[in-house]
């Protein structure tokens, strides 16, 4: 970074918010924008107008290129030019911004939908050049990248699962789920549902509302780096550390591969301990933790009135 | 109340009780009674140390609590349901919370011979180290 650009970030945006603006850049990023957009955009919420120029000078972006971006981000909808000689820019509200970003999607997804019908109407009048015999289950991989992928697949799996579902893992790999509809999914399966989990103190949450008595605790000697979820006796998901932040994932259907699974989370299952669910007094409220205290004193009350009475007793004996 | 200085038949209880609570105070106590009545009373007031007792000892009945920092009561039935199951049957839950009624059944299906809430009569306290012995 030039000292002249460094001098205009300080300026615009001051040491303090660096952080959360290069946060909030990459937030952009996964809303579909390039890095390249997403700090057009940024700069432009950040100063108001500006013209292409002074937007590319600042910025360090040639010139042309600058162009191009101002040029989609005005078709996203999220920038508009304003006229006059030369033309400046400016950027809508970036709440605005979200909101439009959004609804643009839900539209191509709802597009997609509906060619989705045709794309099949279509098919049906192309003639077939595969025998669907040959396309026989049991063979069959996949590698999946990302976790929604991971997801979409756990989806169809879980709902079709009629027998039972059983999921090993890490609660570090189900906190990578936290937020979306994996719980959910397991919580209404209809099918039997066993998980072996670490089930730790700062990562149980991740599994809130799955009932406690299809949860098996992992023990120190089972906790693998390998996570799974089985679906009935076909369908297996089998989560790669792939060393990268991105989850990686391989779904099968070989019955060999199933099945030996199976037989591991089943050894391990038998050798593992329900969860309980545990009263931790330090989390809990201050008028139970007086509560608690309450009962101690009680007892203790209880136990000295009862040794009294006995040395009492102890004495008249003696006396006697 | 049932006086067990006074008990014709002490003698023969003689049973071995460890106490697994981190109250020092409610420990020392519990054990001044039942050392009184000749119970041979082993006292920890932290949860790992208690499983290591356990593991490594034989005892007729083992009272437990179950909220203690670091390591709780949970923790020690969860260990001894993987590993020494058999003596859950000597474990009598001694607890000053509040035991959610799915854990209480959970107890019972585990084979733990009895869950208290303090504060408990001491004859009660008695007669339940008395059956967990059997």
């Amino acid at each position: 970074m030039t000292m002249e650009e460094t001098l205009i970030e300080n300026l615009v945006l001051g040491n303090d918010h660096k952080e959360s603006m290069k946060k909030i850049n990459e937030n952009l990023v996964q809303y579909g924008l390039t890095p390249n957009q997403s700090k057009v955009y940024l700069y432009l919420t950040k100063t108001g107008e500006k013209t292409a120029s002074a937007i590319s000078k600042n910025l360090n972006i040639p010139r042309t290129e600058s162009y191009h971006l101002l040029n989609s981000l005005e078709q996203k909808g999220i920038i508009f030019s304003i006229f006059g000689k030369p033309t400046k820019f400016n950027s809508v509200s970036i709440n605005d911004a979200l909101t439009i970003i959004i609804d643009n999607e839900k539209k191509r997804l709802l597009d997609l939908e509906l060619k989705k019908e045709k794309i099949l109407t279509l098919w049906e009048t192309v003639p077939k050049y595969v025998d669907d015999s040959e396309n026989v289950d049991g063979n069959k991989f996949q590698i999946l990248q990302g976790r929604n992928s991971i997801l979409v697949k756990i989806e169809r799996m879980v709902k079709s699962a009629k027998i039972d579902v059983m999921v090993l893992g890490s609660d570090s790999n189900f906190i990578k789920f936290y937020h979306t509809e994996f719980v959910n999914l397991l919580k209404t399966t209809k099918a039997e549902l066993q998980v072996l989990t670490t089930y730790s103190k700062k990562g149980q949450f991740a599994l809130d509302g799955i009932p406690l008595n299809t949860i098996k605790k992992l023990d120190e000697n089972n906790r693998h780096n390998f996570s799974f979820i089985i679906k009935d006796e076909n369908e297996v998901v089998f989560f790669i550390n792939s060393g990268s932040s991105e989850l990686m994932a391989i779904w099968t259907d070989s019955k060999s591969f199933v099945s030996t699974l199976k037989s591991l989370f089943k050894l391990i299952w038998r050798k593992s301990a329900f969860v309980l669910e545990k009263e931790n007094k330090f989390t809990k409220n201050m008028a139970e933790d007086y509560e608690h205290r309450l009962r101690e004193i009680e007892q203790e009350k209880v136990i000295l009135d009862y040794l009294k009475q006995n040395l009492m007793v102890k004495k008249e004996e003696k006396n006697d | 109340m049932t006086n067990l200085l006074s008990t014709s038949n002490q003698e023969e209880f003689g049973l071995n009780v460890l106490i697994i609570d981190d109250n020092e105070q409610i420990t020392k106590m519990i054990s001044s009674f039942l050392d009184m009545s000749n119970y041979e009373c082993t006292v920890v007031n932290d949860g790992k140390e208690g499983l290591d007792l356990i593991k490594t000892n034989q005892y007729d009945s083992i009272i437990l609590d179950l909220a203690m920092p670091e390591f709780d009561g949970y923790e020690i039935l969860d260990a001894l349901q993987r590993e020494n199951p058999s003596y859950l049957s000597k474990i009598i839950v001694l607890t000053a919370s509040n035991v959610p009624i799915e854990n209480i059944q959970k107890f019972k299906e585990l084979g733990i011979s009895s869950c208290l809430q303090k504060p408990v009569d001491i004859d009660q306290l008695l007669s339940k180290i008395i059956d967990s012995s059997v």
